[in-house]
């Protein structure tokens, strides 16, 4: 026995339901949205209600004020969802057993095989829910549900999910089990055909609240007002001929009317339009309207006989002792007319050929935009005839070769002169890729002697030198006063890898010092490397940021503005090494002159001041 | 018309074919630019073996974390509602578009010496910048977006419905979560795990930055070729085909897992 007594507030309604259920299935109907489906949750603990009382066989399920609200888990409810929601990874068996893993094996099987057979499923045992029929997968989830034993079967829409064709059929053997079974069952639907079949009891609901319960025939004969009427089919009509004894609606069966041209001034009659005909086997339907809206079946052969048209205003009436009276519980709030889903204005594809035709045409127009654009571009370049100069260029050397370029550029207004920066390797690479480059300055000998083998330049001269120097945090926390110290104390030291000219620097300076600070200096100092970095900014880098405690770095790289988070500690001179760049002529140079020119203004006095003020050393 | 029609599908062939075209033929350049037995040679004696250890080694650690951290992450984002989400999620997605040296000046800035966390981490004798640690850190930084993005479609993919019914059988909800959503999510945690794995083999701007390139310590694969790249560009190829060969590998065997257990899920 199921005591409910629940309340919940939705958007537009408050759901508020009280009822009783004994061993017999209650029939939940009413329209989508009216609060049968969230009865049903709150029933089974996935929604929670805001107040209310669930009782089920004395066992307090929910309860508002003892502030008791049980899981779904503990309330021991079967639900079968309106699709059946089988677990599709499992076989049939193992979706049967979900629920009863934790009883022992034996016990276990026992209840699956009496259950599959209970309902005539043994033969899907190893079968994946995708493979089963709407009813079969039905099957499965009632079995599911009924292996647990609940005290309470909750079915939402169980039938809404298979197709006409097979829905009576399931419908009459959903029937059967639940005739089989003996626990209360709560079953949801908008069909009044499920509702007439599965129920003991019919609950119409609407907006959240039950208009009237009953047993299916008598809200069928007796509809309580015109909703529960739509609902199963009956006829219910307001009485036109106001006469003293005559009650104010009748409800009738649509078989039972009678349909004539002339009025026969029965006390039960209405004269209405026919709005459209349908023939149902032996019988036509009529639906009828004038003050009032009903149906009328009629014998084939009467209609036939009389001829009826659409739109022809006919009289109906039935016998006196076929109308039953009722006194109409008001309809609550009319529901709003469903306001007709705009349907969207026939979207009329265009022929197949526009859709590839209208391609080729953007296609074409995008082309022309893209070669204007590039076109005038270029055309602008060329205005005043300008000569345009490039440069590949060590990255050491990036902030004094920009300054000469804006020396040169004052000299000749005609030239326009760029470079690009990278590490020696890369900027090799390209030129030997065949960059049309003017100039090639190079960080380090042997790359610019593989060039100059390959015949990519013809001479080269060194045009600045350079030179190491650790730097340290500002704060320098370990206390780094000289060289020696980078293998006397502990520290993290950053400098660069072996295969770069700043590596390979670094690693000839600690040779020297090795000579001079005694065996094993080296690998102390290695000892205290965390990172070899590629490219000396990196270096400097994370010095600057805190991260490492030294690092060994060219002397130009530390510019003012690294000044602010490092300090320098210089190598000494005869420990140190000589860092030189070297410039060259391209061989294919495009502005061979220029270049030339470029090249001797940087070797004059002119250019080694500009180096000068970067910091470099004096060429000689 | 009948012209303009030909030249409409001839362009959008035409389209199609060079995009393709252009995103495969560089990776697969990588491989026929030089003979294997070159790059073979190249191989041995070279950094890459340590690399690839490394690489392995990080990135096995870094996906074990993106999985223990991310997954309930990505679970709360597909099946919860809460406050701030939309916030949180455009949040999550900022590491997929933040360039990767920001992430490792980023990382620099919480785990430094100097950074928020830097201090209290160094109480406990603990330094990250420099170590392995780094690398995994960078590594989760920069791959996990892709896992709870992945792993969070994945979620949502599992119908309410059977964990609601899950439950009125008398299962738990923390067991619901093992017996149905992880098993329905399987797949597709799978393919978020492979394709953050790949990325996280990958990474390099925030490792270089925050880890530094330290042979056998902190230079994975992608930072060997990069170093590689400044002294011999073949070695730099042949690391490069190795990392590609590598990822490929995983994508591979993870897509064939994916593709096992989907084909568990349908009608066998």
């Amino acid at each position: 026995m199921l005591e409910i007594n629940l309340k919940k507030k939705l958007r537009h309604f408050t759901v508020d339901v009280s009822q009783q259920i004994d061993t017999e299935t209650l029939v939940l109907i009413g329209h989508s949205g009216c609060g049968k489906s969230t009865t049903l949750k709150m029933l089974a603990g996935l929604l929670r209600p805001d107040e209310g009382k669930i009782d089920l066989n004395g066992q307090v399920l929910y309860d508002q004020k003892q502030k008791k609200n049980l899981p779904p888990e503990e309330r021991n409810i079967g639900f079968v969802f309106q699709n059946y929601a089988l677990f599709p990874h499992l076989t049939v068996t193992e979706n049967v057993a979900y629920g009863i893993s934790r009883l022992p094996t034996d016990e276990k099987n026992k209840r699956i095989q009496e259950t599959l057979s209970f309902l005539g499923i043994e033969a899907l045992a190893s079968s994946k829910p995708a493979m089963l029929s709407g009813g079969e997968q039905q099957r499965v989830a009632l079995a599911r549900a009924l292996v647990t034993q609940p005290k309470l079967l909750l079915l939402d829409e169980p039938l809404s999910a298979l197709d006409v064709s097979t829905r009576s059929h399931v419908r009459t053997e959903l029937k059967e089990i639940l005739k089989k079974l003996s626990i209360p069952t709560v079953i949801v639907t908008h069909d009044y055909e499920d509702a007439r079949v599965l129920a003991d009891r019919v609950a119409v609901m609407d907006q959240g609240e039950i208009i009237q319960s009953g047993v299916p025939r008598e809200i069928a004969q007796y509809p309580a007002n015109h909703f529960v009427a739509e609902f199963t089919g009956t006829n219910l009509v307001a009485v036109e001929k106001r006469q003293p004894g005559l009650p104010e609606y009748v409800a009738f069966d649509p078989w039972k009317a009678e349909v004539s041209r002339e009025a026969k001034n029965s006390p039960y009659e209405w004269y209405g339009e026919i709005r459209d005909i349908a023939t149902l086997g032996g019988f036509v339907r009529l639906h009828i309207t004038g003050s009032s809206s009903f149906y009328a079946d009629i014998p084939i052969e009467v209609y036939e006989k009389e001829g009826f048209q659409h739109g022809e205003n006919i009289y109906s009436r039935v016998e006196e002792n076929e109308v039953r009276p009722i006194s109409i519980s008001q309809d609550r709030t009319v529901r709003p007319e469903q306001k007709p889903k705009k349907i969207p204005t026939e979207f009329k594809a265009k022929p197949k050929k526009w859709k590839w035709a209208s391609f080729a045409i953007i296609f074409v127009l995008a082309f022309m935009v893209v070669t204007y654009g590039v076109t005038s571009k270029s055309a602008t370049g060329e205005v005043g005839s300008q000569t345009e100069m490039f440069a590949l260029v060590a990255a050491n050397a990036t902030d004094p070769f920009n300054k000469l370029i804006v020396e040169f550029e004052q000299d000749h207004p005609d030239v326009k002169a760029e470079a690009t920066y990278a590490g020696t390797q890369i900027i090799r690479t390209q030129l030997e890729q065949g960059a049309k480059a003017d100039l090639f300055l190079s960080a380090d000998l042997e790359h610019i002697e593989a060039v100059k083998e390959q015949g990519l330049i013809e001479e080269f001269f060194p045009v600045s030198n350079n030179h190491l120097v650790i730097v340290v945090p500002k704060e320098n926390k370990v206390g780094i006063e000289s060289l020696e110290d980078l293998g006397n104390k502990e520290m993290k030291l950053v400098i660069g890898t072996d295969t770069v000219p700043i590596g390979r620097y670094t690693r000839d300076v600690i040779k020297k010092a090795t000579v001079a600070y005694g065996d094993g200096f080296d690998e102390k100092v290695m000892d205290n490397v965390v990172s070899l970095e590629t490219n000396v900014k990196q270096v400097l880098q994370k010095v600057s940021l805190g991260e490492a405690e030294a690092g060994i770095v060219y002397t130009t790289d530390v510019t003012p503005e690294f000044l602010k988070t490092v300090q320098v500690i210089e190598i000494p001179e005869d420990l140190n090494i000589v860092a030189t760049n070297y410039i060259s002529v391209v061989t294919k140079a495009p502005n061979k002159e220029f270049a030339e020119e470029f090249m001797q203004m940087m070797l004059s006095d002119r250019g080694q001041t500009v180096f000068a003020e970067y910091n470099y050393d004096p060429l000689n | 018309m009948l012209f303009l029609q030909r030249a409409g599908q001839f362009v959008f062939f035409f389209l199609v074919l060079v995009i393709v075209t252009y995103l495969v033929l560089p990776l697969i350049s990588v491989f026929i630019s030089k003979s294997p037995t070159v790059l073979w040679e190249k191989l041995n004696g070279s950094l890459a073996y340590e690399a690839l250890m490394l690489s392995l080694q990080t990135t096995i650690i870094s996906i074990l974390f993106i999985i223990l951290f991310c997954t309930p992450l990505a679970y709360c984002l597909a099946k919860k509602e809460f406050i701030g989400k939309k916030a949180l999620e455009v949040g999550l997605k900022m590491p997929i578009v933040a360039p990767t040296a920001v992430v490792g000046v980023g990382l620099l800035l919480v785990f430094g010496q100097n950074g928020f966390l830097g201090g209290t981490l160094s109480l406990f004798d603990v330094e990250i910048p420099f170590t392995s640690i780094a690398v995994v850190l960078a590594q989760i930084f920069m791959a996990s977006p892709f896992y709870i993005n992945t792993a969070r479609q994945s979620f949502e993919a599992v119908d309410d419905q059977l964990l609601a019914v899950s439950r009125t059988l008398g299962v738990s909800a923390f067991k619901t979560f093992w017996r149905v959503t992880i098993p329905l999510a399987l797949p597709g945690l799978i393919s978020g795990v492979a394709l953050s794995w790949a990325l996280a083999l990958g990474e390099f701007g925030a490792t270089m930055m925050f880890a530094g390139n330290m042979p056998g310590k902190t230079q994975t694969l992608p930072l060997a070729i990069f170093t590689a790249m400044e002294s011999d560009a073949d070695v730099a190829t042949a690391i490069s085909a190795l990392l590609l060969s590598v990822s490929f590998l995983v994508l591979l065997f993870v897509s064939l897992v994916e593709k096992y257990m989907k084909n568990k899920l349908a009608a066998n």
